[in-house]
């Protein structure tokens, strides 16, 4: 059992024992009964505010390509907590099961302390998203926050797997300013990748050079809906193909208001041999349109077009194909727990013809 | 409309009540529909812009200048105050506001979400008596007089002037 497992499952068992006590739901603090004639109540322990939330899918593949058999996926239980602990404090945990081949997989993916100053300043200690991209940090691991079936290849986790640095442990920083441009920042300083590509390093890093990661936000108000990003990372990977400097650039757009949802993001993956000074860059993007019927019950039709295009020969990346996709679906909202979606989404991997396959996600918020 | 009807039709019960109904009216506020939003007498602040109000309502602004925790506090889902102000403020249905702010605590932005008032009468109260709250109301409820609370002026509009953002 890897130590990311371990301390999961410990951080379950602490997210069942408190909902045990305070329910599944938001609960608050309450003061306790008197337990004698004069009065005194007794002292509260460890009863905070505290929600628990939770995020589910299932999925159902027809026909896929190549030798799979259409059939059933679980997809992720994502157990979600919240807590308030005064005024400035909070804390917040977020717990995976899924599906590993037919195996079960844990992951404690997120769990962080947070102290918030003001809306220009908080800070945050523990395992984080990684500010760099802004669909994992705008969906996390929840596929029902987003309109489509998949995440975009560039958005993938580390284990799906992805090619894009998605967690790490140490202190983020993060505000929005007052003002008319909505100008927000995160600065991030943490243990970064691994000796492999998959590798989050939660218990200690294997270098002395900390990945640090920065990003700047506008969300002007005179385009109310519009989000425009940067952002670029920065660590020193102790691969075991030996040692590379990475330097990762991503830029992004969304315009989301009403009945419209656009995004689009362009992210350029740079490693650089330490040994040899070689140079890999791997680009990748996506573009996302999408329109909610008001007159159709709200059913939301959406495009989701996008491309990798991976570096070469490089040794740490191993595995990695260029890969093109498009996926053109529907999602449809129940009510506003329940979403289903349904797609058709075709790819061609390099050098491969291409492929297809229609989807299925049933996809709750609990 | 229909809400405005029945309190004209209530008010005609009685000559008073006449009086009453003929200035309910004339009223602009009344006659337009307009969604007052009401702060805590002691809050600084007598005006924001539509800009600012979105920030808050998004929980993109979370903190009074003060630095004090902003509580919003909304009416029950389907009211015709929270419709109007979610579509004239925000854009959004009531279900995507709901979604936007799972989304928000789901990001670590926020710990917990709005809260709600089960009644005008009851919103008046909550947020006369805490200094933190921002509130709605139709501007029609909004007690005569009322002490510990505020209306705030909207890109420098008060609910029954012309041009005031807040209209259903």
């Amino acid at each position: 059992m890897s130590v990311s497992h371990r301390v999961g499952l410990l951080a379950l068992g602490l997210l069942a024992a408190n909902g045990l006590v305070a329910g599944p739901a938001v609960v608050w603090a309450q003061e306790l009964p008197q337990t004698d004639d004069l009065g005194a109540t007794e002292i509260s322990m460890g009863r905070t505010p505290f929600a628990l939330q939770g995020f589910g899918d299932v999925n159902y593949t027809a026909d896929p390509p190549g030798e799979e058999q259409g059939g059933f996926s679980n997809g992720a239980l994502d157990l979600f907590a919240t807590s308030r602990l005064g005024d400035h404090w909070s804390a917040l945990a977020e717990l995976v099961f899924e599906a590993d081949g037919n195996t079960l997989a844990t992951d404690l993916e997120r769990f962080q302390f947070t102290y918030e100053h003001s809306d220009a300043f908080r800070i945050s200690a523990g395992r984080v998203h990684n500010p760099f991209l802004r669909w994992p940090i705008t969906n996390h691991h929840g596929l029902f926050h987003q309109t489509t079936i998949d995440r975009p290849i560039i958005a993938r986790w580390e284990d799906e797997p992805g090619l894009w640095p998605m967690h790490f442990v140490g202190l983020l920083s993060q505000g929005r300013l007052r003002g008319r441009a909505g100008l927000s920042y995160a600065l991030g300083v943490g243990n970064g990748r691994g000796r492999v590509l998959d590798e989050v390093q939660v218990g200690s890093d294997a270098n002395r050079q900390k990945a640090v990661v920065a990003s700047l936000g506008l969300n002007p108000d005179a385009v109310p809906g519009l989000a425009l990003y940067v952002a670029a990372y920065f660590d020193r990977i102790p691969a075991v193909s030996g040692s590379l400097r990475e330097q990762d650039y991503t830029g992004s757009a969304a315009y989301v208001r009403g009945n419209v949802e656009l995004r689009g993001e362009w992210s350029r993956l740079g490693h650089e041999s330490v040994d040899s000074g070689i140079n890999y860059k791997t680009t990748g993007w996506y573009a996302l349109a999408a329109y909610r019927l008001s007159g159709l019950g709200g059913v939301k039709p959406c495009l989701l077009i996008e491309s990798l295009n991976v570096a070469d020969d490089e040794a740490f990346l191993e595995g990695a194909q260029d890969e093109e996709a498009w996926a053109l679906g529907l999602r449809w909202d129940a009510n506003r727990w329940v979403a289903l979606k349904g797609d058709y989404r075709s790819r061609r991997l390099e050098g491969g013809d291409r492929e297809g396959a229609i989807r299925f996600q049933l996809a709750v918020n609990f | 409309m229909w809400r405005t009807a029945r309190k004209v039709l209530a008010r005609l019960r009685t000559p008073l009540g006449a009086l009453g109904a003929f200035l309910l009216l004339s009223s602009p506020a009344v006659a337009r529909g307009r969604v007052a939003l009401i702060v805590n007498a002691s809050n600084p602040l007598s005006d924001l812009t539509s800009a600012e109000l979105r920030r808050i309502f998004l929980g993109d602004e979370t903190r009074w200048p003060g630095k004090q925790k902003i509580t919003i506090l909304l009416l029950p889902q389907g009211s015709d105050e929270r419709k109007a102000l979610l579509k004239a403020l925000l854009k959004m249905s009531d279900d995507d506001f709901t979604r936007h702010w799972i989304s928000r605590v789901f990001q670590g932005e926020a710990t917990s979400g709005p809260k709600i008032a089960p009644s005008p009468a009851s919103m008046a109260k909550l947020v006369a008596g805490l200094p933190s709250a921002v509130g709605m109301l139709d501007a029609d409820d909004v007690p005569a007089g009322a002490s510990g609370l505020k209306v705030l002026r909207i890109d420098g509009k008060a609910p029954n002037e012309d041009g005031y953002p807040l209209a259903r």
